[in-house]
């Protein structure tokens, strides 16, 4: 699929922006699949098990030459989580590109299979996503043939 | 803007605000839309047919207009 994504995201069709929702895992990915992506959010939760993840992925990623990576935490509970994430990120150089809380409102929404943004426009974790997108809007540039941002998910909370 | 969901568990559509309806009918892309090419020592996947095409026959937009494909799968193409 992803040696696909530089076609798609340039095959004709005047995309402006690519977004893929992958698993995690870059088992796939060379230098020449790869092009074609901007920027790369990493998906983790605070828990070690998790971060590890990231911990693998995001040197591999960059050895790649991404331009843009960065960790995003998600379910985050409490100060002790943040401080966990933020300490584990700090150590090895990965940036941080938001936390999203723990919210209720995502379960809710997911149970009555709507989008949150629709479901509770106003919950916490819609603000800290708008404060992602506002993210990449300002640091990532568009390039003319277009641009993917590949979220590689792990711990996706729906 | 075009999401690709690629995940073992696609639920992408949901939050970009689609329905279950619309969502049931939605056809995944087919591994059949690629196919590996060898040259000499490389095996690269490729399209075997444009991407627009690609995009007008599998993509659903969404209420955003956001065109959403499922390509679950297609990294197995030609596998096997």
């Amino acid at each position: 699929m992803r040696s696909l994504l530089g076609e798609l995201a340039t095959g004709g069709t005047n995309e402006e922006v690519t977004i893929t929702d992958m698993e995690a895992s870059i088992e796939h990915m060379s230098r020449a699949t790869i092009r074609h992506v901007e920027a790369m959010l990493i998906l983790t939760e605070p828990y070690y098990r998790s971060l590890e993840t990231v911990g693998r992925i995001a040197p591999l990623v960059r050895e790649l030459g991404i331009e843009h990576i960065w960790a995003v935490a998600n379910k985050v509970r409490s100060p002790r989580d943040e401080e966990i994430l933020r300490s584990y990120c700090e150590d090895r150089g990965i940036e941080i590109g938001g936390i999203v809380p723990f919210d209720e409102a995502i379960q809710e929404a997911d149970r009555e299979g709507r989008a949150l943004i629709d479901y509770e426009p106003e919950a916490e974790a819609v603000g800290a996503i708008e404060r992602i997108a506002d993210l990449l809007e300002r640091e990532v540039a568009v390039k003319n043939n277009g641009s993917s941002d590949g979220g590689n998910g792990e711990g996706d909370q729906s | 803007m075009t999401a690709i969901d690629g995940d073992p568990n696609p639920n992408l559509g949901v939050a970009l605000g689609m329905s279950q309806e619309e969502l049931g009918e939605l056809v995944w892309v087919p591994k059949e839309i690629a196919e590996i090419k060898e040259e000499g020592e490389s095996r690269s996947l490729v399209l075997t047919q444009p991407a627009e095409e690609v995009a007008d026959e599998y993509g659903l937009a969404g209420p955003d207009g956001v065109n959403l494909m499922v390509m679950t799968g297609v990294d197995h193409a030609g596998a096997g």
